[in-house]
């Protein structure tokens, strides 16, 4: 034994890094791991990157919306910004500041006369916010989640009406209904009527949850022939109906949906089977829920796709190619629609560098972790350990891509109004020779990019004692593979578990969303056509920002990418050039063709009216190209940036940080198996946390939320 | 320097519990304080479906008679009520809400006692199935008995509630679930000293479903419990 710390690498900068960074250095484990991170480039955030451009703009990796689930992610977060002890004057003091609920979300819905509409939830209000401290193992039980399945269930056949969810709104801001009594809230149906004939579904599951929250014995069977016969019910009495009626086919929809994943969890036996939802993992999403007598009308739904949507889940990026592994399908759902507290999303008041990593940052540093930035990895070097025994990481090799002026710290955050905040370009000025690499257009988060000012070889025992891997998944074969050629598991691991590129486009335009033909509220849209399926209205965020010119509305769209799971050689500088000059071309196609469904007064007979984009610079363009490239477009193909999907099964060739293949590392990342296993910042959150238990055995693993599901 | 080196700890488990069951309780012993206030049993969840189908009756009552207007309440009612035929009136309005609060109370009824099934000390039910000819089965418990004729294999399922045995019984006609079913009628009650005797008799044609009654004190049009036959066809 020795009084001496742990020196801990963290190999990235991303969500599950800090999450291992915060865990380990904890004031209560004394000081028992010194933590340095190592970082390519010369920002924290991985696909969580965040910078501001010109104008204060905030530009994103990506569209990022916290979900209510976040329990792992929400509760660092809070501890994080109590320990920053920003002042009460600040913008952004504490966590409630910088997070808000965001209820109303929707989808495009298509209808059999080949016309559309929007399809807006506003979800109801879950007990408590996210990360509250008191987050009680019952959260996931069985009974409770029955409970909160027939609750939502109901509380999505009073909000079926798109009128009356906007009515019950203004009246209640809190909630989605203003009864509060279940008496109340069946007779508004029976006064809106359009649910008469189906009364007696909405009874009985409104019975069925009344029954489910009785602290009575609940048999399975039972319930499960309850929810049968509800769903012949349903089938029976309101399929005749969705022909006619929008309103009803989306209530149709989604009671089937509901009441299919209830009744296949039950049928296969997933509440008792020791792996839980993993047992089904190896089928796809939409084939489970068919097995279980999903009608075609459910699995074509919109409100399905959106399921894929939301996750990327098309394999190479190809929307005819949707593969979503249905245990994690499933067990994301129910994380998510039932066991939501505060609201169902929360939408950052500024990016997502400077909501979560300049905090995570500043916390970790007053905590004495170390940050390497300009650090790429090369190489992991195993010891030369008999074939029988666990081998270590003897050496890791470093491409060192820039040193700072006088041996300083690299410090990476600018001050925007009174908040730090990361630049989207390193801070040349701190560098040697940066004037330069600037006018080189040196692009240190490149794959592409080999510049290189040193090579650096850590030693374990000097240099460091344990290391984790928290690079994106992508990566993981150009730095680890000697592990790859000495574990046929990690190879598999790097075969099977796929990634996909990903676009993002942002917009700020000169008319607010109703100017422009929107007719509802802020939202999250899903569904709508491409090549840009998700639109997010984020006109909040332009506060934030400092244009010469006010915009009226800010507009963040993204959609995956078609591309091969193959990348070219690092020698290929026209790969990323390529896809770039294409998405732009793909953007201004999309505006003169398909903004036109959300935001009709946006077109005109020539197309988009490009005159409505604001420069941030205070440029007025007119022609397209111009006008298009002062904008945000980014394409997300390095292989760190590239998102984890979870095809199916895919999920059981994960590794999971309590691996024991090296004796002195471990993993962290969404890509790893570590309880969630899809692509989210709560994924990788709790990876983290789970490394860092691997590492010290703390966090305890039932002090994780959600680690131990089915 | 390599025998000194550090290694990870060991782990007391190295998987995510997945198994639900044998981890958590199934039992609500930890449900939040609001379902532990407000409920107290299936009976409490019955008894609040009762109340919120009253109520319902009340008010789809009153809005009938508000919108005494012809032709008003195919528009308050929407395509919902589209197989209505014929100019929609109060009081074809007034049958058709208290058909529809009908079978909601028959579902109440339903979900309520699948639980109260396994609650302890409720074993009253009597449960038969036969694809042999006419057949009389008798079952029960609790002063009861339940006599089946049926061609067809069938599931009987009766649920008196406590002290019905001495109160004055009736049973109403079992509809099903698809309201174009035919109910089935004529649920004998008779009381021979201590021994109620239900018979039921199922016709070969009776389609294939679940048919529900509620069994009323003659008395006071209190209910007493509730039968239920599920036809399971040949």
């Amino acid at each position: 034994m020795t009084s001496e710390p742990t020196k801990v690498a963290i190999i990235g900068g991303g969500c599950s890094a800090m999450a291992t960074a915060f865990d380990l250095t904890r004031p209560e484990l004394e000081g028992q791991y010194q933590v340095t991170i190592f970082q390519q480039g010369f920002r924290l955030g991985g696909k969580g990157a965040s910078g501001r451009g010109p104008g204060d703009r905030i530009e994103e990796h990506g569209l990022h919306i916290f979900m209510g689930f976040y329990e792992n992610a929400f509760r660092l977060i809070r501890e994080c910004y109590r320990e920053l002890d920003r002042p009460s004057t600040s913008r952004f003091s504490d966590w409630d500041d910088v997070f808000k609920p965001d209820r109303l979300t929707g989808v495009k819905d298509d209808h059999h006369d080949g016309t559309a509409s929007h399809w807006l939830t506003w979800f109801p209000p879950g007990a408590g916010t996210p990360g509250d401290p008191d987050a009680p193992p019952r959260m996931f039980s069985a009974s409770e989640y029955m409970a909160r399945g027939f609750q939502l269930l109901e509380a999505t056949l009073l909000s079926a009406r798109r009128d009356e969810v906007l009515d019950a709104k203004e009246e209640n801001p809190e909630g989605l209904s203003p009864s509060s009594t279940p008496i109340e809230q069946v007779s508004r149906i029976f006064r809106l009527g359009q649910l008469g004939s189906i009364a007696v579904a909405v009874e009985a599951v409104h019975a069925a949850r009344l029954i489910a929250e009785s602290p009575t014995l609940i048999s399975f069977p039972v319930l499960a022939k309850v929810v049968d016969m509800l769903s012949e019910f349903v089938n029976r009495r309101v399929h005749a109906l969705v022909s006619r009626d929008t309103e009803m086919k989306r209530l149709f929809e989604l009671i089937d949906l509901t009441l299919t994943a209830m009744r296949g969890s039950l049928q296969d036996g997933l509440i008792s089977h020791p792996d839980g939802f993993d047992a089904i993992s190896d089928l796809d999403w939409r084939e489970w829920l068919k097995k279980h007598g999903a009608t075609e009308l459910t699995l074509n739904s919109s409100f399905l796709d959106t399921l894929y949507n939301i996750a990327f889940s098309y394999e190479q990026g190809d929307l005819r190619r949707p593969n979503a592994g249905a245990g994690e399908a499933l067990r994301c759902a129910v994380r998510a629609f039932l066991t939501y507290r505060g609201s169902f999303f929360y939408k950052m008041q500024t990016g997502m560098g400077d909501a979560v990593f300049a905090p995570f940052y500043e916390v970790l540093r007053r905590r004495g972790v170390r940050f390497e930035f300009f650090h790429r990895l090369r190489n992991l070097q195993l010891s030369t350990a008999l074939s029988s025994q666990t081998p270590s990481i003897e050496e890791m090799h470093f491409d060192v891509q820039a040193r700072c002026k006088d041996g300083h710290d690299y410090l990476p955050l600018v001050d925007v109004d009174g908040i730090p905040c990361w630049p989207s370009e390193p801070l040349w000025d701190q560098l040697l020779d940066g004037r330069e690499s600037k006018d080189k257009g040196v692009d240190f988060e490149s794959h592409w990019d080999a510049t290189t000012v040193e090579n650096l070889r850590l030693k374990v025992g000097e240099d460091f004692d344990a290391v984790v891997l928290a690079v994106g998944l992508g990566e993981v074969p150009f730095v680890a593979g000697e592990l790859l050629e000495r574990f046929p598991h990690w190879k598999r691991m790097t075969e099977k578990v796929k990634t996909v590129a990903t676009k993002a486009f942002q917009v700020w335009v000169s008319e607010d969303i109703e100017a422009l033909g929107w007719r509802d509220d802020s939202v999250n849209l899903t569904g709508i056509p491409g090549p840009y399926e998700t639109w997010a209205d984020m006109t909040h965020l332009i506060a934030h920002e400092s244009f010469p010119k006010e915009p009226k509305s800010l507009a963040y769209f993204c959609s995956s990418l078609i591309t091969p799971d193959e990348l070219p050689a690092q020698d290929d500088f026209e790969y990323k050039a390529s896809y770039e000059a294409a998405i732009v071309v793909d953007s201004q196609r999309y505006l003169n063709e398909n903004i036109g469904t959300v935001w009709p007064n946006a077109v005109d007979e020539n197309g988009f009216r490009w005159a409505l984009l604001v420069d941030p610079d205070g440029e007025e363009y007119q022609d397209p190209e111009s006008s298009l490239r002062s904008q945000y477009i980014r394409v997300n193909l390095n292989p760190t940036d590239r998102y984890v999907l979870f095809t199916a099964g895919s999920s059981k060739h994960r590794i999971s940080p309590l691996d024991y293949d090296v004796s002195n590392m471990t993993v962290a990342g969404d890509w790893t198996d570590a309880g969630l296993n899809v692509g989210c910042v709560e994924a990788a959150m709790m990876s983290g946390r789970v490394a860092a238990h691997a590492i010290s055995t703390y966090p305890a693993l039932e002090d994780i939320p959600g680690f131990d599901h089915p | 320097m390599t025998e000194q080196a550090w290694k990870r700890p060991a782990l007391e488990r190295t998987k995510p519990h997945r198994q639900l069951a044998a981890n958590i309780s199934l039992t609500g012993s930890q449900q939040s304080p609001k379902a532990s206030h407000a409920m107290t049993g299936a009976a409490k969840g019955a008894q609040l479906g009762y109340e919120v189908s009253e109520e319902q009756m009340e008010e789809g009552k009153a809005q009938a008679r508000f919108h005494d207007i012809p032709g008003a309440a195919s528009d308050l009612f929407g395509s919902g009520f589209s197989d209505l035929k014929g100019t929609v009136s109060s009081e074809n309005f007034l049958a058709l809400s208290e058909r529809v609060m009908k079978d909601t109370l028959l579902w109440v009824e339903f979900v309520a006692r699948s639980v109260q099934w396994q609650m302890p000390g409720s074993k009253s039910e009597s449960n038969e199935t036969s694809k042999s000819a006419e057949q009389t089965a008798p079952a029960g418990g609790g002063g009861f008995t339940t006599e089946v004729s049926s061609l067809q294999p069938v599931e009987v399922t009766f649920q008196p509630h406590p002290g019905a045995e001495s109160r004055s019984l009736g049973v109403h006609d079992l509809r099903g679930l698809d309201a174009e079913s035919p109910a089935i009628t004529g649920v004998e009650v008779t009381r021979d000293g201590d021994q109620w005797r239900l018979r039921i008799g199922i016709g070969q044609s009776q389609p294939p479903g679940l048919y529900t009654g509620i069994v009323f004190d003659r008395e006071d049009g209190a209910i007493r419990g509730s039968l239920s036959v599920a036809v399971k066809g040949g």
